[in-house]
């Protein structure tokens, strides 16, 4: 899958979850309230469903989750499926 | 009252880590009204031991349904929650037996939770505040008056508060004001002593015993340009129901909380909240008191508890302060938390032409009297000079 590909399908989820339908790629997506506190495991369960990637707390407290960009390097790092 | 024990087993707790189990003591409280307390926490058996009140023998099928279904709850919310990190310390000794010689002299029960401060209590809970608004004056925070209830209404719907901390909740009921139903009330009252209107008697006030001081902050702000910072500081009366876990000094229904709010723009609110740190670790150091700084999550009701505990740990919005009360106890005493736009934007509060950033900072006036009283000890005489006098 082409990184443009990639970003697309995050951007799907993002607007899923309720959020802007066409969020930039280093938009911090919690920050801005793009997403709400409560679409943060919802957002874990589809990366891990969907890409097959194991989401740990080392990457919600370096913040590998707050950015399209973001998510896509945490993928790309650990799933199987891209 | 008489209590026994409980083994009840929980397969989510066999393995689980120290750190994934730092909140099931705390979340067992609100597992069942029968608990009056918590004996043993198993990690490696995985089961836990409650003590349950006699009277309540009958009904452990949901007792034992209730607490699984709360340790679950409690270890998975920790699951994306990476272990507390210490960002500072300074060590001081401590007296293990001061904090109980104190109490017994000084403090008298009223009712769970609820506590009389007499003498030197009274004088130290009245000198810390008097140092703790001198902190909150270094970042010419305005000294200000709030009420101890708050409105329903608006900002702890529009926040969630009601779903994310349930558990802590106190709310206020009264006999509405018709004169036949007031009568019946006053004419049952005399003459079956009532303690309360029952259900089909009671209404609700739509207000709450305020949890925090600063909601009436925001509310008394609301709509108001900031401009380019404002702080204000008040001492409140606070009230969060703990279960069986009440002690005095250390987790009460009712206790004191002298709380800093910052709004402004997010560089202002940063950079206050970051002096208000400094400012209170000069005092621990000032005090001599055994002190660390950690960042944090609240204690959000388990059921909810995962995305909330999550998202806070994910943007390090909580630091915490706990000082050393003997025995190997720290009891967190102060937080600073960076609230970004979650109370100024339902509150329509600005910062020139955007929403408000802000911070609250809160200090519990009786830990901090416990920590003195364990590290000086629990006659006054030994106490800074600062302290001795309200």
């Amino acid at each position: 899958m082409t990184d443009d590909a990639l970003h697309a399908q995050l951007r799907t989820h993002v607007r899923d979850l309720g959020g802007p339908p066409d969020v930039a790629d280093q938009l911090d997506l919690f920050a801005t309230g793009a997403l709400k506190s409560m679409q943060l495991l919802e957002l874990v369960n589809r990366l891990e469903d969907d890409y097959q990637v194991r989401v740990d707390e080392r990457d919600i407290s370096a913040g590998r989750l707050r950015t399209i960009a973001s998510l896509a390097t945490l993928i790309r790092e650990r799933g199987s499926r891209t | 009252m008489t209590a026994a024990a409980r083994w009840i087993d929980v397969p989510r707790l066999a393995g689980a880590s120290a750190h994934a189990a730092q909140a099931v003591d705390a979340d067992l409280a609100f597992a069942h009204p029968a608990i009056v307390g918590v004996d043993a926490i198993d990690r490696s058996a995985g089961r836990v031991a409650v003590r349950i009140a006699d009277d309540d023998r009958d009904g452990t099928a949901d007792l034992d349904r209730q607490v699984c279904q709360a340790v679950t709850a409690s270890l998975d919310s920790f699951r994306l929650v990476a272990a507390t990190e210490t960002v500072w310390h300074r060590a001081a000794p401590t007296d293990a037996g001061a904090v109980p010689r104190f109490v017994a002299a000084n403090v008298i029960e009223l009712g769970p939770g609820q506590y009389a401060l007499r003498g030197p209590a009274a004088i130290l809970r009245a000198a810390l505040d008097r140092r703790l608004a001198q902190v909150a004056a270094t970042v010419d925070a305005e000294p200000w008056h709030l009420p101890s209830i708050e409105s329903t209404a608006d900002l702890l719907r529009l926040t969630g508060y009601f779903s994310s901390h349930p558990q802590h909740v106190t709310w206020g009921f009264h006999v509405p004001p018709h004169f036949d139903q007031l009568r019946a009330f006053a004419r049952d009252a005399k003459r079956e002593a009532l303690a309360a209107p029952g259900p089909d008697r009671a209404q609700p006030t739509g207000f709450i015993l305020e949890p925090f001081v600063c909601h009436n902050v925001y509310r008394a702000l609301r709509g108001v340009q900031v401009g380019a910072g404002r702080a204000i500081t008040a001492l409140g009366n606070c009230y969060r129901f703990e279960g069986h876990r009440f002690a005095p000094l250390e987790r009460q229904w009712e206790f004191s909380m002298r709380e800093a709010v910052l709004l402004g723009p997010a560089a202002y609110v940063a950079a206050t909240r970051t002096a208000l740190i400094e400012q209170t670790q000069a005092l621990c150091a000032e005090l001599d008191l055994d002190a660390t700084l950690e960042v944090a999550t609240d204690p959000f009701f388990a059921a909810e508890a995962a995305s909330l505990r999550t998202f806070q740990a994910m943007r390090s919005t909580k630091l915490e302060l706990r000082l050393a009360i003997g025995g190997g106890v720290r009891i967190a005493a102060a937080s600073f938390n960076l609230c970004g736009g979650c109370f100024a934007q339902p509150m329509a509060i600005r910062a020139d032409d955007a929403v408000a950033d802000s911070a609250c900072v809160g200090w519990g006036l009786e830990r901090w009297m416990a920590a003195v009283v364990a590290r000086w000890g629990a006659e006054p005489g030994a106490w800074p000079a600062v302290l001795r006098a309200a």
